[in-house]
């Protein structure tokens, strides 16, 4: 339940930050996000091809591939560029599928109120106990790039969930 | 699928289930540890968030909202329950299969039963349908006057996937069995659940056909499921040797007064099934008398007097002039019952 609490916070937070964004920096950078449905489309020798199409319908078992992209569109280089996404409830992070290049990969599995590397999250069990986290606990994803964002440039990065 | 498998395999998702009832809208359709997936129409909302500092000043943006909608995945399971061929005679009425039918979407669906006894290969004769009845108190058995009968497109079953309370529905189809049917023979009856909402090839997608105005989409069942059920034409035969021996009061085995008579009746059951509350009577010839206490079953004693439980057996109190013993139920293949009991010739 505690969980729940923070999740409902944040998404709260989330529209507070943008109001604010559109009231003050408004067009610094641009973030774009887009969802993808994956198929696997046979081919004529039997193999599988494997293929994204816009996600607007989806059913239990669906893999779909969220993709953000960030560019600058201001002057100024951006630092310290920090991607959070957090994953839909009704979804599972699908293990080993958000690593991007320049980019350190965080994740949470308290609502994003905490964020840390794989290796370091935790979660508890029934008993209080607690156990390393798997990617079926994770709920949200963060990259967090060394480089800066020079003016113009766009990076995008992805992740797939799969509905339950 | 078995239904077991199923519901093991997805027990994980059900629990995660349960977190999604934070958000408020969602109360109606995740309370259910049974759940196959995520509501049908259920709206996922997806914003990313990206801060930065940009000529020194700290920069925060959203994305624009993602939504994607959930479809009602269409897919039904039907499973036999019936463990084994039900064994019937030659004629017979209204011998039932059982049979699960389960919701394996994600909304509500309705759908029609029928069933087919007109199956070609692998067996001999075709049941004749009576009816069909829907499980009214849950037992899991058929019970005359209390369970519903089933009424194609009037009470077709609504099974609500995403409730495990009424997400499946037990029914029951009771078959007659023709006459002239030869021991053995075999009858196999099908009961088909096809979903009101969609019946096509696994992943063809109906437009706003789904609940809600929500897109269905046909899962890998194809809208469709069959279960089978087999009859098994039972016919037992019970054969009776019976023996005498003849002991007379000189150590020899002459049959003059005074001589004991011990009959042997060995009861042997045959071919398939069971003979069931199988009873033995065997009059006591004329010209002689009981010796008392003298019945045994298969070496063991029995009494005279009708005290069941003691014993199944009685002398002269079921029938005149006669000893009657109670054998259950005998399997075909199963041991010879041997009873013994004894007269004096008078």
């Amino acid at each position: 339940m505690q969980r729940k609490a923070f999740r409902f916070g944040a998404a709260t937070f989330a529209a507070l930050v943008c109001a604010a964004a559109a009231l003050g920096e408004a067009g610094s950078i641009e973030l774009r996000a887009r969802a993808e449905k994956r198929l696997f489309v046979q081919k004529p020798d039997g193999t599988a091809e494997e293929m994204f199409v816009p996600a607007g319908k989806v059913v239990p078992g669906d893999v779909v591939a969220y993709t953000i992209e960030a560019k600058n569109v201001s002057a100024a280089n951006a630092d310290r560029v920090v991607i959070t996404d957090p994953i839909p409830t009704e979804m599972k992070y699908v293990d080993g599928t958000a690593a991007a290049a320049q980019a350190e990969l965080l994740f949470s599995v308290d609502g994003g109120f905490r964020f840390d590397a794989p290796d370091k999250l935790t979660v508890a069990n029934e008993d209080g106990s607690r156990r390393p986290a798997v990617a079926s606990d994770y709920t949200h994803v963060r990259w967090v790039f060394a480089a800066p964002l020079a003016p113009a440039e766009q990076r995008s990065v992805r992740f797939l969930a799969q509905l339950e | 699928m078995f239904r077991d498998q199923r519901r093991r395999v997805n027990r994980g998702p059900a629990y995660r289930d349960l977190r999604t009832l934070a958000c408020a809208f969602l109360w109606f359709a995740s309370s259910d540890a049974h759940a196959i997936g995520t509501a049908a129409g259920t709206n996922i909302t997806n914003t990313a968030s990206v801060t930065a500092d940009v000529g020194g000043s700290p920069v925060t943006a959203t994305s624009n909202p993602h939504v994607i909608t959930v479809a009602e995945l269409i897919g039904v399971d039907v499973t036999l329950l019936t463990i084994g061929n039900v064994l019937v005679n030659s004629p017979a009425s209204g011998r039932v299969l059982t049979y699960r039918v389960t919701n394996l979407g994600n909304g509500i669906d309705t759908f029609a039963l029928s069933v087919n006894n007109a199956l070609v290969g692998g067996d001999v004769f075709d049941p004749v349908l009576a009816s069909v009845y829907f499980d009214a108190n849950g037992n899991g058995l058929y019970d005359s006057g209390v369970d519903t009968l089933y009424a194609p497109g009037t009470n077709d079953p609504v099974l609500n996937a995403n409730l495990s309370a009424q997400d499946d529905v037990v029914v029951f189809v009771l078959n007659d069995i023709p006459a002239g049917l030869a021991s053995g023979d075999l009858g196999d009856s099908e009961l088909l659940a096809a979903s009101s909402t969609a019946v096509a090839p696994p992943g063809t997608v109906f437009v706003g056909a789904g609940e809600g105005g929500a897109d269905a989409v046909v899962g890998v069942t194809g809208g469709d499921d069959v279960g089978q059920g087999t009859y098994q034409v039972s016919a037992v035969a019970l054969t009776i040797a019976k023996s005498s021996v003849i002991a007379d009061a000189f150590g020899g085995t002459q049959p003059i007064p005074g001589a004991t008579i011990t009959y042997t009746l060995l009861v042997t059951a045959t071919g398939v099934g069971s003979a069931d509350a199988t009873t033995l009577t065997d009059a006591i010839p004329a010209n002689t008398t009981y010796v008392a206490g003298s019945m045994t079953r298969n070496a063991a004693l029995l009494t005279d007097a009708s005290d069941s439980p003691v014993d199944e057996a009685d002398f002269a109190v079921t029938t005149t002039g006669a000893i009657t013993i109670g054998l259950g139920n005998l399997p075909a293949g199963g041991p010879p019952e041997t009873l013994t009991f004894q007269v004096t010739i008078n």
